[in-house]
């Protein structure tokens, strides 16, 4: 019997633990801000992991010269260098439709509250006066058989690749959508020609 | 020591009088079923049949929802992952457990389901665009088929955790060590090779110790294989770290005043923090194995692997800081002693497996070292034909000694 027991707990815990990823997936999206990001796609198709978007968020690179133009440019860097391996609250503002970051600090001082628009990220490397944050904001898997909008616009300066993401008060984020020229990725993808 | 070897050996003790005469055949036909008892033909290829089975299916299902991946909505698609898990799990617990009609079967079915969670876990991680910095799903994925492992008690299915742990203790290390050399000096490659083969060392420690609780226990099924592996780690270590030009600049060849520098203490410590993680619960399973004082003689040859492993770490990591371009010497003669040491041991406690681990370590560390130092003065004609020749002139010579060995080792077998 107790033997019974224990694989049942152990099948559960593998089960409970898928469930737990997908509540708390759909809870963000559910209840998280939606905010739109610029991106930069990078590495269009992995062998390995199928089709999906590597994707760079522009507002992940931010150059700390331009958020504290105020500093000399060694306490600048001197800030910047302070971030390297921290996390970080990145507090964002939406400017022409994008949000794009307003001030970075680190996150052991306490976040910016509920009242701000924020991600938290860690900062992966640091050049100079720019940091360069991740936000666990880097892929965008893309179905089988849809259209991949990445080589046939990332070159061109007329198209605009950009994410939809949804934000918890906490400053989690997850990929909600991909926008190609503002379109939901859906429609885009239906409206090429098969 | 073969089935014939022992029939030749019983007639000789007959016809020297030790046992009745006439009883020589039947007293050898007794030894033969104990020392060599049948193998169960049957079950092996019902259980080989039953594991490619249940990969198959468990791919099967996964490159489904993937074929499908637009028709499928996400409900369905959820349903099928949870679904296609929770039912191989059951069907593996029946088959295998209760009412246990067909261990074989069940335990491949077992497995499919262990290796499934981690497809399911991929496939959830698409539907939400997921991703992350360490590696949490491989972490997850070790972490619960560990309990599927110690119920069943299957050396086959404890390979799946032990080798996704390998795997994802490598690839944490990786990022945490990429993360705080970038991070601040833009250094990588060389220092994160250096790092795995202290971490390898440590792993070796942490899986002699593991046996080490698992010997004369509830899990001493395991025992085995975990001493095996974690002897194989400290040598992969040894051999990764017994090259020459291993580590950055600053590590191995530090500037006239900068042997203590705190970049290159810092350095030092990115690279020998992982190490020190993994071989300090190392010391505390082996610990928690010294507490069952019955097992502790069983368990000696796991303890004395685990203590030459981090005693290796620490010999290498204490060059590395005091004398640096002697520490890839240092790693080499660990290498040596290692290689004599299991030859010796292998020979007089009768341990094949660890004459055949020495030598296979120490064939691999000659050729490393002939790459190394050798390659860069000829032409590749000449590397080829010389490396060909080191091999055969390697392999002819050890072959003779290592059956020596062997059946040195076989023979003294209690």
């Amino acid at each position: 019997m107790k033997r019974r027991l224990a694989f049942l707990l152990a099948a559960l815990a593998q089960l409970a633990f898928l469930g737990w990823l997908v509540a708390d997936q759909e809870r963000l999206r559910a209840t998280g801000r939606a905010i739109v990001l610029s991106i930069e796609p990078v590495d269009p198709v992995d062998p390995l992991s199928g089709r999906y978007l590597a994707i760079r968020v522009k507002a992940a690179r931010i150059d700390v010269a331009k958020l504290l133009p105020e500093l000399a440019a060694d306490a600048q860097s001197r800030t910047a260098a302070s971030l390297a391996g921290e996390e970080v609250a990145v507090v964002m503002r939406e400017k022409d439709g994008r949000w794009e970051p307003e001030s970075i600090e680190s996150a052991r001082y306490g976040d910016p509250g509920a009242s701000a628009v924020w991600l938290r990220g860690r900062v992966r490397t640091v050049s100079e006066t720019v940091v360069d944050v991740d936000f666990g904001l880097d892929r965008y898997f893309i179905p089988a058989h849809a259209a991949d909008p990445s080589p046939l616009l990332w070159r061109r300066a007329d198209h605009e690749l950009a994410i939809v993401a949804r934000v918890s008060v906490e400053g989690r984020a997850t990929i909600a959508d991909l926008l190609v020229d503002g379109q939901p990725f859906a429609e885009w993808n239906a409206a090429q020609p098969k | 020591m073969k089935r014939d070897e022992l029939l030749e050996a019983v007639k000789r003790v007959e016809s020297e009088g030790l046992v009745p005469a006439g009883q020589g055949e039947k007293v050898g036909a007794r030894l033969v079923e104990i020392l060599f008892p049948p193998r169960d033909a049957t079950r092996t290829a019902a259980a080989v049949v039953g594991w490619l089975g249940g990969i198959l299916v468990a791919a099967g299902l996964l490159l489904f929802i993937a074929a499908h991946w637009e028709e499928l909505g996400k409900v369905a698609k959820l349903t099928l992952i949870f679904g296609t898990l929770a039912g191989l799990h059951y069907a593996g617990y029946r088959l295998a457990e209760s009412p246990g009609r067909r261990p074989a079967l069940g335990e491949a079915l077992t497995a499919a389901a262990m290796l499934l969670f981690g497809g399911a876990i991929g496939l959830v991680a698409q539907i939400y665009n997921l991703s992350s910095h360490y590696p949490k799903a491989i972490l997850v994925w070790w972490l619960l088929n560990v309990p599927f492992a110690l119920l069943s008690r299957s050396r086959r299915l404890l390979v799946i955790p032990l080798a996704l742990f390998v795997v994802w203790l490598h690839m944490h290390v990786d990022v945490w060590v990429e993360d705080q050399l970038r991070a601040r000096h833009f250094l990588w490659s060389e220092s994160e090779v250096l790092a795995f083969g202290f971490v390898e060392l440590g792993l070796g420690a942490l899986l002699a110790a593991l046996a080490a609780v698992c010997r004369a226990g509830r899990y001493e099924t395991f025992s085995a294989p975990l001493a095996l592996l974690g002897r194989f780690a400290a040598l992969a270590g040894l051999f990764t770290l017994a090259f020459k030009e291993l580590g950055s600049t600053r590590l191995v060849s530090p500037e006239q005043g900068q042997l203590f520098s705190t970049e290159r203490m810092g350095e030092l410590w990115i690279v020998l923090a992982p190490v020190a993680c993994v071989a300090g619960t190392a010391l505390v399973v082996a610990l928690l194995a010294l507490a069952r004082r019955p097992a502790r003689g069983a368990m000696r040859h796991e303890l004395a692997d685990g203590a030459a492993a981090i005693g290796a770490a620490v010999a290498v990591a204490a060059t590395l800081l005091v004398v640096p371009g002697g520490a890839f010497l240092a790693a080499n003669g660990a290498m040596l002693a290692a290689v004599l040491a299991l030859v010796m041991r292998g020979t007089h406690r009768g341990r094949p497996a660890d004459v055949n681990l020495a030598v296979v370590a120490f064939l691999a560390t000659v050729m490393a070292r002939y790459f190394e130092y050798v390659a860069d003065e000829f032409g590749a004609v000449f590397v080829f034909i010389g490396a060909g020749v080191l091999l055969i002139a390697l392999g002819g010579a050890l072959e003779r000694k290592r059956r020596s060995w062997v059946a040195r080792a076989a023979g003294s077998k209690p």
